[in-house]
């Protein structure tokens, strides 16, 4: 059975340093089981949020290595190194060891309407061919770990900035033939802090744990939102 | 100390919490509603469900059929009187969904998908590929930022629940971020707080669900209704217990033995690998008992084969087992069977409850896997507890809020909350011996997954029993070693712990009791099933700090109880 | 929320080659150009000092290390270029998925591009001298 040290940043923003712990790793342990490890058998005070070890929770992301990674998914042995770095995610306010603030991260989610809007009532099924449903599938897998804004180069300088997250959760709504709120949704991320802050520097798909391409969504995003703003420009009258 | 007030307070947020926060809120616009959770909403471990949600959609179908199915497979247990309005109310859940934006699978023709599952005589298990829990949770979230009246506290542990005469008058709880007491008011509550798997060792459940809710209100006074009857998922993945959703077999998939047969032939001949958990799961041990299951490293197991189904078929139908496997394991499931053995995976029981929901305490709701309206009995089917959780979820929000509007907020007993606020801040962080909660935890996880497992006897039983009390002690000398107050997860932790303790004991006190085998209870010194003696849920109250365990009658309607065979 | 913070985004740590590091050089290269651009107009306003003025400034640049200094600012404006070609067609939603594969066929034709132009502009200086 190998050894691997885990330097972890330990404390709380006004107090914190880097811990070393080391832990036995097997073919199949993750980063998650190794803390679970540490928190079982070494340190009982290490903080850090985890809940259905699968990947589809979202709780447990933090920076490895300088890379954003669920710890459940990641396999210690496939990373290949001696000694791997464990920080909170970066971009976020941190609150201690491995945990940071996300009430701002669900509220730039939330602000984008994040939900199916419809000017009827309807009854009865609304049909979706398959192929509808394939249009914007993909972007509906987001678990909302939050790493995608740890990657993203500009999030991480610019706080204002709607990320990627809630940028790909308008553009599933807006791709989905049963919405029909297309254009409230382009009203909000139609901005200097919306999509046109992107520069497709397209790390969060290189970030996103579920390989759902947030990079592109706001590319596709960035297509709409263009129309939309040339229609109001010219006054076409862009319905709301 | 924080204040916060609100008419209606819903504990829990997963499929139960949401649908309910939602019902309420279109109940009534005027009504304040807070949610609750120690977790943010959309890490609830209903997350993690997969496979599909019960529903009658389509001709060759019926409400009596989906209804008797769900009798059968409760081993007669479930009040059936209940069990007709959940089936009766699930299809307006599957439509209301649909208009929020859950993406259901669909047929060629647009109409919503649905595939057979363990139990069900006919393919009406609705789904969102394999990922059903996943998007049912999302489109409720994301639903329930729609409405203003409605206030989340995410991240807020909740200790206990204040009742007074009149019935609730609070919560007490932490706000984890910043490790503040907080006391929480309203005229009513509703309880959604999940099941307890985490207390068993080989679990499908995620590692937050501790049966917090069970444990406050079983401290509060309140009844717990068939805590004995815990479930067995077949295909827990081998070594981290992962779900391999029953849908890999309504799909197809096979269950193989060493010596590569489908070994359920044998044991249930119509319905083969569709058969109920519980029998499903009893065979796989029965399998391993007698020889026929493969050693490894993290003991025995069987095999789900799921190679002849084909690439295409599975990335389309089963992507998040796939993705499970390949991640996890190191196995594509095109190329090799993968290894599974039974996983806790349901708690039947729960806090006893009406059919509206309503329990003894006034200003008391409870809903989804929390609940015991006993619609599963002795033995959930697959797919029908995230339809439990969306039925009984709309039922509670929209009586709480009935309730609501003519209610007044009970006075709080301010005593109570301070001696709550002494247990958190004072007594658990005193220094007293060299007890520690994962060591508690561990032992307690492995006394529950050899003891009161899928087979159980008087003397396991007993020396379960004996080992929990003696837990329970030896947890006195445990305290919080973390004295920084920012998430302190040492304290949360420690309050999971005592929860888990707490219901251990009524699991073992129900099973000891309970002499026959009915459904997942399978005693191996009574295993016929006993109509005659048996026939009755089994209450548990703590009275003066000792558990007492009373009954109550089961409702029978239209379905007599018959032998079961799949 | 501080200035250190803002700068955040040229730090390369953790950052992939053909994503976040194609980024910077994009920024940097960008910002370089913009920096010629000025030297470019502060060098043509020499004219009005009349032509013999402007003529010994020109003798001046054309010497060799003023070349290599041009065919370095070429290669950044290669690399600005092709890169810049790739993310007007990505940012129509084109090809996100194959970005890595795009990146490297912008890159190789960027490359190609340059040392087409650095054999023409050094073997006129040579001829030129």
């Amino acid at each position: 059975m190998d050894k691997v040290i885990f330097r972890i940043k330990k404390g709380t923003p006004e107090k914190w340093e880097y811990r070393d712990y080391e832990v036995p790793v097997e073919n199949g342990t993750t980063i998650l089981d190794a803390l679970y490890y540490i928190r079982d058998n070494i340190d009982r005070t290490l903080s850090f949020r985890a809940s259905c070890r699968m990947e589809v929770c979202g709780s447990c992301a933090v920076m490895v290595n300088n890379f954003p990674r669920t710890a459940c998914s990641t396999q210690i042995k496939t990373i290949g190194k001696k000694v791997i770095t464990l920080e909170p995610l970066a971009g976020y306010p941190w609150i201690r060891d491995l945990v940071v603030d996300f009430d701002g991260f669900f509220k730039k989610h939330e602000s984008v309407k994040p939900y199916l809007i419809r000017k009827d009532n309807p009854e009865g099924q609304l049909l979706q061919s398959p192929e509808q449903l394939a249009k914007y599938k993909q972007f509906t897998l987001c678990i909302k770990c939050g790493a995608c804004l740890a990657a993203c180069p500009v999030a991480v300088s610019d706080p204002f900035y709607l990320g990627p997250a809630a940028l790909a959760a308008a553009y599933r709504f807006n791709a989905d033939s049963r919405d029909q709120g297309k254009n409230l949704r382009l009203a909000v991320v139609s901005d200097a802090e919306g999509c046109w802050r992107c520069h497709f520097s397209s790390e969060c798909s290189e970030a996103c744990p579920k390989d759902i391409d947030p990079a592109g969504a706001i590319q596709k995003l960035k297509v709409q939102a263009a129309g939309y703003e040339l229609k109001k420009f010219l006054h076409l009258g862009v319905k709301e | 100390m924080e204040k916060i007030e609100a008419d209606l307070l819903i504990l829990g947020a997963g499929l139960a919490g949401l649908r309910a926060a939602i019902s309420a809120a279109e109940t009534d616009k005027n009504i304040k509603i807070a949610v609750i959770s120690k977790l943010f909403f959309l890490r609830s471990h209903s997350v993690a469900a997969e496979g599909g949600t019960a529903a009658v959609l389509y001709e060759g179908d019926s409400y009596d059929l989906h209804a008797y199915d769900t009798i059968k497979g409760s081993d007669y247990l479930a009040d059936q009187d209940a069990v007709e309005i959940f089936v009766r109310t699930m299809p307006k859940e599957i439509l209301d969904l649909d208009h929020w934006g859950c993406p259901w699978s669909r047929l060629p023709d647009g109409r919503i998908a649905q595939r057979p599952f363990g139990g069900h005589s006919f393919p009406r298990a609705t789904y969102a590929a394999d990922r059903t829990g996943f998007h049912a949770l999302h489109t409720l979230y994301e639903r329930m930022l729609f409405y203003e009246n409605i206030e989340r506290y995410q991240e807020y542990f909740v200790t206990s629940f204040i009742i007074n005469k009149e019935g609730f008058s609070g919560l007490t709880a932490i706000n984890m971020k910043n490790g503040e007491f907080v006391l929480f008011r309203g005229k009513a509550l509703i309880i959604a707080t999940g099941g307890l798997g985490r207390l068993y060792s080989f679990t499908t459940y995620s590692h937050t669900v501790t049966g917090d809710g069970a444990a406050m209100a079983l401290k509060a006074g309140m009844q717990l209704k068939d805590m004995e009857f815990i479930q067995f998922h077949p295909t827990g993945i081998v070594p981290s217990g992962i779900l391999i959703t029953e849908g890999a077999r309504g799909e197809g998939g096979y269950l193989l033995n060493n010596k590569n047969e489908r070994f359920m032939q044998k044991y249930a001949p119509q319905k083969m690998e569709l058969a109920p958990r519980d029998v499903v799961s009893r065979s796989m041990m029965w399998e391993i008992q007698e020889g026929r299951g493969f050693t490894g490293p993290w003991g025995p197991y069987l095999l789900l084969d799921l190679r002849h189904l084909g690439d295409a078929k599975i990335r389309e139908r089963l992507p998040a087992i796939r993705d499970i496997a390949i991640k996890f394991n190191g196995i594509d499931p095109k190329d090799e069977p993968l290894p599974v053995r039974p996983a806790a995976h349901y708690t039947m029981g729960g806090i006893h409850a009406d059919n509206d929901t309503s329990t003894p305490v006034k200003g008391i709701f409870t809903a989804g896997e929390a609940s015991c309206i006993s619609i599963h009995g002795a033995n959930r089917l697959g797919s029908n507890s995230t339809a439990e959780c969306l039925v009984f979820g709309d039922i509670s929000g929209r009586n709480a809020a009935l309730y609501v509007k003519n209610a007044r907020m009970n006075d709080i007993d301010m005593e109570k909350v301070k001696a709550e606020e002494n247990r958190i801040y004072v007594e658990a962080f005193k220094k007293r011996g060299d007890e520690t909660v994962p060591l508690l935890r561990r032992e307690l996880n492995n006394t529950m997954q050899e003891k009161v497992g899928i087979f159980r006897n008087e003397k396991d039983l007993l020396d379960a029993l004996k080992i929990v009390k003696s837990l329970q002690e030896r947890f006195r000398n445990v305290y919080v070693e973390d004295r920084v107050m920012e998430y302190n997860t040492n304290l949360f932790t420690y309050l999971e712990l005592d929860n888990l303790l707490e219901v251990a004991e009524v699991v073992i006190l129900g099973a000891i009791a309970r002499k026959e085998s009915r459904g997942a209870h399978y005693r191996t010194d009574y295993p016929k099933r006993d109509d005659v003696n048996w026939m009755k849920h089994t209450i548990a109250q703590k009275v003066n700090g000792e558990i007492q365990l009373s009954y109550i009658p089961v409702r029978v309607t239209k379905w007599k109880p018959e032998e079961r065979k799949y | 929320m501080s200035f250190k913070d803002s700068l955040n985004w040229i730090n390369i740590k953790g950052r992939h080659l053909q994503s976040g590091i194609a980024f910077i050089l994009h920024r940097l290269t960008g910002l370089v150009i913009l920096l010629y651009l000025y030297m470019h107009l502060t060098a043509l306003s020499q004219l009005l000092n009349g032509g013999i003025a402007y003529r010994n400034f020109l003798s001046t640049v054309e010497s060799p290390p003023f070349v290599v200094l041009d065919i370095l600012l070429f290669l950044v404006i290669f690399y600005h270029g092709a890169n810049g070609v790739r993310l007007v067609v990505q940012e129509f939603g084109i090809g996100t998925r194959k970005r890595k594969l795009f990146f490297w066929i912008m890159m190789v034709l960027g490359l190609i591009g340059w040392l087409i132009l650095t054999y023409f502009v050094v073997e006129s200086f040579m001829g030129g001298a």
